[in-house]
């Protein structure tokens, strides 16, 4: 299969960067208040980028009628959504995962933490894509970027909340239940995922 | 349950009879609401005492639990109609399922301003982030987002099948996150205020006016559920009709 | 030698035996409306049928129906003395399909477009460089395309995914007199291997086929527009 990822890594890159920066500076540089939200402005970066770019995975297609061939050929259609998702989570969090460090430097976060914060990121970020294909898929025939932000943050509350806890939390033992349960999160979140989307998109065709 | 009862439950999915059901359903479940609510918040309101630390405001408690128990109730009738209607399509249920929302949206509304209403006077403060107070605020865009999810949509099969499906998912995640907020955060909330087992029940002399209360409020949610559904299905079969005589007549 | 080729001549008249399709009692349903009741045709091997009706009588809908996109609550679809009826995943593999939509990305060139599509269906390596010549297109970004260009990049993907049964709607819409001509072409060639072509037009001396069924025949009785 083609990889279809348009080149937006220099986007990415760029709107990670400005954004942990303005992150820090609205909280004017006081230590003690960066401290605590910082681990916050790491996962709701990551979060705002895949909700920006969710409808970019399948709408186009299913406007331009792609989704009809996905159907006709002897692919199933829950490979090609997973595969999809993978470049989604490639193009939008390895970015953030690239420049972890200077995302850390500029929330003032401890760089002795870089690993730590690296595997939970790592862990936690695919959640995030999987389960954003999956709802975007609910709403392929309206192509309001709003709407799908809209219906799909409430989704986003499980991953959210266990990645905010571990990251903050990062002195914790690495097989602490918190990170199996962030691990978990996401194996479910991936498996159930292509199923839900691709019978998703086929109830577009009733 | 007996097979007999069984199929007694689905032959209401059959329009007609569910309306000859929802005209015995409607005056009862009106009447049960009103007196329930009106002595049971009377009762409750005026002739108990005070508790000692928290005075008068302890008697949101009231409004605040019923309110609770029916918007999770709610969502629950609506994750097992979207079901029905997922399996066996039959339209009622998923009438049912869209009528509902607004009812439990709007006691998810009134639990949370009771509550923050409720917790200024006793903890202080309007909100805090423990862990049955972000199951509501999860539940409150969870509904939103079903509400807004029919709205969007223009043919009604899609629109149909996508809420159902949102629906489902959406209670799967809204446990998890329940789950998760729970072991992240013990929370300032005290133990349950009723359980079926009566050993951790509040004082008795408010529970009798609480039970009553709680009545109230299924039967008013029963009440206006069934009136919705009605309305949803006369808006429905008007526009099957418009469809089928052709908008030029 | 000899029995080689016999047996690759029997090999041969068995795939042309294989395609047959067979449409029985066929209700097309949109939403909740029946728009067209018990239709009624089936092909052999090489045969060209040609649907026509008036706009909005439902040609889109029944091959969409045909192709397994839309549920079928009434009626029958045999391909090879199989019935397919309530199966649309292994119905689907045997169809190709034209539609409106191109389903093509706007910011490959034409070339990158064909050659995705002929990774997906991984189907025997067409060259692509005949097929756009043969088609006339050069090999430039898809936005900057005219609407008859991108069609003509829909049915070279035709050729490029092959299988025996076409279904096509509206394949001649936005081709120029040269375009339609090549469509004529394909459409024969395909006719000669032995595939069938199902193909919904508003011109049917195009095709010059014996079998043309006028939709409005199956539609309900009373006047219905489009909803």
């Amino acid at each position: 299969m083609v990889l279809r990822s348009g080149s937006h890594l220099i986007i990415a890159f760029t709107f990670f960067f400005f954004f942990s920066v303005l992150f820090a500076l609205s909280t004017l540089g006081t230590e003690t208040l960066l401290n605590l939200i910082a681990p916050s402005g790491i996962w709701v970066s990551l979060l705002i980028s895949v909700l920006l770019t969710l409808n970019k995975i399948i709408h186009q297609e299913y406007e331009n009628g792609s989704t009809d061939f996905y159907l006709l050929s002897d692919f199933p259609l829950e490979i090609i959504l997973f595969l999809k998702t993978i470049i989604h989570w490639i193009t939008v969090s390895l970015p953030m995962l690239l420049i972890m460090p200077f995302i850390m430097i500029a929330l003032q976060i401890d760089l002795e933490k870089l690993l730590v914060l690296l595997t939970i990121v790592l862990i936690g970020s695919p959640a995030l894509s999987f389960v954003g294909i999956m709802i975007s898929c609910l709403t392929l025939s309206n192509n309001s970027s709003f709407l799908i932000t809209t219906i799909t943050i409430p989704f986003y509350f499980p991953t959210l909340l266990l990645g905010i806890y571990c990251t903050n939390n990062t002195d914790l033992d690495n097989m602490s239940l918190a990170y199996i349960l962030l691990g978990l999160n996401t194996l479910f979140t991936i498996t159930i995922s292509p199923f839900i989307s691709a019978y998703a998109v086929k109830l577009h065709y009733s | 349950m007996s097979p007999k009862l069984i199929d007694t439950f689905w032959e209401f999915s059959n329009p007609t009879k569910f309306k000859r059901l929802a005209k015995y359903i409607i005056p009862m479940s009106a009447g049960i609401a009103v007196i329930c609510i009106f002595v049971g918040l009377i009762w409750g309101l005026f002739y108990t005492e005070p508790d000692y630390k928290q005075m008068e405001t302890v008697k949101i408690i009231f409004l605040h639990v019923p309110a609770a128990f029916i918007a999770i109730n709610t969502y629950l009738m609506m994750t097992i109609a979207s079901l029905i209607w997922l399996i066996r399509r039959h339209y009622i249920s998923l009438l049912a399922a869209k009528a509902a929302a607004p009812i439990g949206f709007m006691m998810t509304i009134i639990t949370i301003i009771t509550g923050s209403l409720w917790g200024s006077s006793t903890w202080g403060t309007f909100w805090v982030w423990d862990p049955r107070l972000t199951s509501f605020a999860i539940l409150l865009c969870f509904y939103l987002g079903y509400m807004v999810l029919w709205s969007s949509l223009n043919k009604l099969e899609t629109a149909s099948n996508v809420t159902s499906l949102f629906c489902i998912l959406g209670s799967i995640f809204a446990l998890l996150s329940r789950y998760i907020v729970f072991f992240i955060d013990q929370g300032l909330h005290q133990g349950p205020t009723l359980s079926l087992d009566e050993e951790k029940n509040i004082d008795n002399s408010y529970y009798f006016p609480l039970i009553l209360s709680l009545v109230g409020f299924s039967a008013l949610s029963i009440y206006l559920l069934f009136i919705r559904t009605i309305t949803e299905i006369n808006n429905h079969r008007i526009s099957l009709t418009e469809k089928r005589v052709g908008k030029d007549d | 030698m000899k029995d080689k080729i016999k047996d690759l001549q029997t090999l041969a008249i068995k795939k042309e035996k294989m395609t047959s399709i067979n449409i029985g009692s066929l209700n097309c349903i949109i939403g909740n409306k029946t728009i067209l009741s018990d239709v009624n045709f089936a092909a052999n091997k090489s045969k060209i049928i040609v649907i026509t009706g008036p706009n909005g009588i439902g040609k889109s809908t029944l091959l969409k129906t045909i192709l397994g996109l839309l549920p079928i609550l009434k009626g029958s679809i045999t391909i090879n003395d199989r019935d397919y009826t309530n199966d649309p995943e292994s119905r689907k593999e045997k169809l190709n399909f034209i539609g409106h939509k191109n389903a093509l990305n706007e910011n490959f060139t034409i070339f990158e477009n064909l050659r995705y599509w002929q990774n997906f269906f991984s189907s025997e390596k067409t060259d692509i460089y005949t097929l756009m010549d043969f088609w006339g297109l050069p090999n430039i970004k898809l936005s900057t395309c005219s609407e008859g260009q991108k069609k003509k990049t829909a049915l070279a993907r035709l050729s490029i995914i092959g299988r025996h049964i076409w279904l096509l709607d509206e394949p001649a819409s936005n081709l120029d007199l040269l375009g339609q001509k090549k469509l004529v072409q394909i459409v024969k060639e395909h006719q000669i291997k032995g595939g069938i072509s199902i193909i919904s037009t508003h011109n049917p001396d195009l095709f010059k086929s014996k079998n043309v069924i006028e939709l409005s025949n199956f539609a309900p009785k009373k006047k219905i527009y489009n909803v």
